[in-house]
């Protein structure tokens, strides 16, 4: 008996529609967030995360989250909070949301609606206090810090133009001083593209740090996830192959069962 | 039935509440007879206590927090003498006991004998499923672990060799430190299985 690695579909949304993602920049419709949360929990998921993905215009029009077309069954209107709501409502298992967070009040209110833990990433380069600020409201066990790589770099920002000095191993260091419950690594050159993860990368990190690790990007394969689970990572998390076939996730786990690993 | 769920602001009320929307109990009220969502009310002041049949404590976040926050409630009292059903959720839970050590010393409500204390496994947080000695398979996410006699202990887990207290009980009084409201079918199980008295 013992503590079962997770495995975690990503959702990202880009105005309140699903997508896929390729290198972060190539993306293409995949359907309704609450149809897939569904598809989802009927499948026992371990836990869900969703990452708002979409492009903040100037204005603040909230209509940018309403691309679901209305004639869906399940079409949420209103912002993307009420998407945040509307899941929480059906979701069984724990969900974190992330995506253009820059804020405790944002914080404040995706917990508020639902959400057990929130992902930053951006927003904890423009604000390092934050971690410590939202792991002192709620618990480092909300506050999931997300990584992304590309070349061996730290990137970050809309478009991820801007990058760190520091290595990733300083960053998650310094991020799990301030605060972090949670780490999720994703590779900007693996994203889309079905080679599997950056392990060796992400195996060094997780080696310099004490909090649980997250691996993401590159799935192609469900067997690319076995090594992942055998090494220091806590749990392994994939975008677009979840979406593809039918029984994704199901398959997933008997798959990863038939390959020796830990679980549930 | 009326569940009375406390609302210390600290805590994911609204992931308790989809719960409760998800288990169908007996309709107990007079003329009333079937099934129905398990009726549940929010308890924000001590006059919200006079109702309810059952209470639900849920908790998030630090021990020292939780604590001010339910003293800000001024419901402390009421909650050591209660007499009806008691589920405490993760902090929830925690606070039953004498004491708690994180960020300095934090009394508790002192209704299950036991203390609060930092774990010493790694990675911190215990964070995702893990299997039970009552065979099923729930939620976790703590760094913080109760620690207290067999007497109180429910269920336990292990955690890296290190077994972790999974719940609590003396008389009325539950304990879950694991999220039945997050673990999907087995945690529906247990809230239904408290709510009917099997527990």
């Amino acid at each position: 008996m013992a503590l079962y690695k997770r495995v975690i579909p990503v959702l990202l949304l880009q105005n309140g529609i699903i997508v896929r993602s390729e290198g972060f920049c190539r993306f293409n419709i995949f359907g309704n967030p609450i149809d897939q949360l569904i598809r989802l929990s009927e499948w026992d998921a371990d836990e869900l995360v969703y990452i708002d993905i979409t492009r903040q215009l100037i204005s603040n029009d909230t209509n940018i989250y309403d691309y679901v077309r209305k004639e869906h069954a399940h079409s949420i209107s209103g912002g993307f909070l009420n998407i945040v709501k509307e899941i929480g409502k059906y979701a069984c298992m724990p969900i974190t949301f992330g995506g253009n967070v820059r804020t405790c009040e944002q914080v404040d209110l995706l917990i508020a609606n639902g959400a057990d833990k929130v992902l930053i990433n951006t927003g904890l380069h423009l604000n390092p206090e934050l971690t410590t600020e939202v792991a002192k409201k709620y618990g480092s066990q909300a506050m999931v810090s997300g990584i992304d790589i590309k070349e061996g770099k730290v990137c970050y920002g809309q478009g991820n133009i801007f990058s760190v000095r520091q290595t990733p191993n300083e960053y998650a260091k310094e991020l799990e001083a301030r605060g972090a419950g949670e780490i999720l690594l994703n590779s900007i050159d693996r994203d889309g593209k079905g080679t599997g993860y950056e392990l060796d990368l992400y195996s060094k990190i997780a080696d310099s740090v004490s909090i649980p690790v997250v691996a993401m990007g590159g799935v192609g394969d469900f067997r690319q996830m076995i090594p992942a689970l055998q090494s220091n990572l806590s749990a392994v998390a994939a975008g677009n192959i979840f979406n593809y076939t039918e029984l994704a996730y199901p398959r997933c786990k008997k798959i990863l069962k038939a390959g020796g690993c830990h679980v549930r | 039935m009326l569940v009375g769920i406390i609302n210390t602001g600290i805590g994911n009320v609204g992931s308790v509440k989809a719960a409760l929307n998800r288990i169908f109990v007996e309709d107990d009220r007079p003329g009333h007879s079937g099934l129905i969502r398990a009726p549940w009310c929010n308890v924000y002041h001590r006059d919200d206590l006079k109702t309810p049949t059952h209470f639900i404590l849920p908790g998030v976040g630090a021990y020292s927090a939780f604590m001010a926050a339910l003293v800000k409630m001024e419901i402390i009292d009421d909650i050591r003498e209660m007499k009806r059903p008691f589920l405490g959720i993760c902090v929830g839970m925690q606070v039953m006991g004498n004491c708690g050590y994180e960020n300095g010393y934090t009394e508790g409500l002192g209704i299950i004998p036991g203390k609060v204390v930092k774990m010493t496994q790694k990675p911190l947080p215990h964070m995702g499923w893990n299997a039970c000695s009552d065979s099923n398979t729930y939620y976790f996410v703590h760094s913080y672990s109760f620690i207290t006699t067999r007497e109180y202990t429910g269920i336990t887990c292990v955690y890296n060799g290190g077994e972790v207290v999974a719940a609590v009980k003396k008389g009325n009084f539950l304990g879950s430190q694991f999220h039945p409201e997050k673990s999907s079918k087995a945690g529906l199980k247990f809230l239904e299985n408290w709510l009917n008295g099997s527990i």
